[in-house]
């Protein structure tokens, strides 16, 4: 599975980034090369979850903002500043969806969708990609997330951790059992049928 | 949050819907409205605490202090006069004819050895006349250039152990023979003001009254108490305190000699 280049940076960018972050802690005007340079992957992870473009919109701009005014506050850990910004974008859609203001959706790539049936080693017929599709509604939201960062967006176990504030190790090991879940469901939906 | 729509092959963001919703200037607007006021941050608490703690402390001492001064200017309008025993046994003898300074002679301080001198009490009466060994002491310590100033002060000396040797004279001041105690304002008021015993013309005298807000002090170049005086004791309650102090007399030779301070209660 291919590595987002933009999440994942030498220890070069990683002390460059570092002397961005100290620049906007000064001022609030040093915080621009960090939101050029990440406002795009934000913006998408937000429309990956909600359904209305204006929404994702807001809830992006809402997102730099509280990490602008919070930027005092960040402590660098090894990682890319982008698993900071992610979190605050999660816990922001999910204040979304609790206020009724989005609505939680899943975008689905079928082209996607094979690579997940190979995981579960099922064949990749259109009937096993409708009773995915199915499946992914009976998903808990925790499971459908790791669904959405290790398939449709192709995150690593690594970044994955990172934006969920896991370990790598715990990343798979969740990675491994909602694999495990859908094999389960896909059975008994397939018995069903 | 099991009502969750799904949509599938949703076009993606493209470039131009990126850059729309990119508004830098807007974020920092926001921020800069959404920061907190100077009277929360951290700072503004630190600083005031200890500017707070720091008043407190120093409102505290400046009331103690305050409180000092109170008493000591209490002290100063109402209380007895200097001491008139000699610190600590010293006794410094200066000639103005000599060009020593002060600092020498202050080198060539006299110790008087208590252990050597007789008790007051005993040597101002015919029986026990004053001990000549403190003039002895003085000339003993005194060697160097001192001579002098031993043979001008022998006779001050001499006089005022003529005074103090007399059993019939004292130099003790007195109103109307009494050195103390309670007075009745007709005594007090005697005509024959501060006197004593012994051949010394006083000369200066004040008088302390002391009210509730504090002292009053009046001067007199005499021994007879002057109209304002009496004008102020009228004005005196009966248990009240009246003190005499800073009395200065003459003796026969001219010499100034400082008398013992005087406190009456007032009778009537």
């Amino acid at each position: 599975m291919p590595t987002n280049p933009i999440y994942h940076h030498t220890e070069d960018k990683l002390l460059m980034e570092l002397k961005w972050i100290k620049y906007a802690q000064e001022n609030p005007r040093g915080f621009e090369p960090l939101y050029n340079k990440y406002y795009e992957q934000i913006l998408r992870y937000i429309y990956q979850r909600i359904d209305d473009k204006e929404t994702a919109y807001d809830i992006a701009s809402q997102v730099f903002l509280k990490a602008l005014n919070n930027i005092h506050k960040y402590e660098y850990r090894g990682v890319p500043f982008a698993s900071w910004l992610y979190r605050i974008a999660k816990s922001e859609l999910y204040q979304s969806f609790r206020d009724k203001k989005a609505r939680r959706t899943v975008n689905v790539d079928t082209s996607n969708l094979s690579e997940m049936i190979d995981e579960m080693e099922e064949d990749t017929s259109e009937d096993t990609r409708k009773v995915l599709i199915q499946m992914i509604k009976k998903l808990k939201e925790d499971e459908v997330q790791m669904v959405e960062l290790r398939f449709f967006e192709k995150r690593s176990f690594k970044e994955i951790g990172e934006i969920l504030d896991i370990t790598e190790n715990n990343a798979k090991v969740k990675s491994h059992r909602v694999i495990n879940k859908m094999k389960k469901l896909f059975n008994q939906i397939g018995y069903e049928k | 949050m099991k009502n969750r729509k799904i949509n599938l092959d949703r076009p993606q963001l493209n470039a131009d819907e990126i850059t729309a919703g990119k508004n830098f200037d807007s974020v920092v607007r926001n921020h800069q409205i959404m920061s907190k006021p100077f009277y929360k941050q951290s700072w503004f608490f630190g600083t005031t605490g200890i500017a707070s703690l720091g008043l407190i402390i120093g409102g505290t001492l400046a009331f103690q202090n305050s409180t000092e001064n109170q008493v000591s200017t209490d002290m100063l309008n109402t209380d007895a006069p200097p001491n008139l025993t000699v610190p600590d046994n010293n006794f410094i003898v200066m000639n103005p004819k000599s060009k020593q300074s002060f600092d020498d002679l202050a080198k060539k301080t006299i110790v008087i050895n208590l252990q050597n001198t007789t008790p007051i009490e005993e040597t101002n009466t015919f029986e026990n006349p004053i001990e000549t060994n403190v003039i002895e002491s003085l000339a003993d310590v005194t060697t160097n250039n001192t001579e002098e100033i031993v043979t001008e002060v022998v006779p001050v000396v001499e006089e005022i152990a003529d005074v103090m040797s007399d059993p019939r004279m004292s130099m003790s001041p007195r109103i109307s023979n009494k050195m103390g105690g309670s007075i009745t304002r007709n005594e007090l008021l005697d005509n024959k003001g501060i006197t004593t015993e012994g051949d010394v013309n006083i000369i200066h005298f004040e008088l302390h009254l002391i009210d509730g807000l504090g002292g009053k002090v009046f001067a007199e170049e005499g021994n007879q108490l002057n109209e304002d005086m009496k004008n102020a004791l009228e004005s005196v309650g009966q248990g009240e305190t009246i003190y005499f102090e800073n009395i200065r007399g003459k003796v026969k030779s001219g010499a100034e000699v400082r008398l013992n301070p005087l406190r009456y209660v007032l009778m009537n």
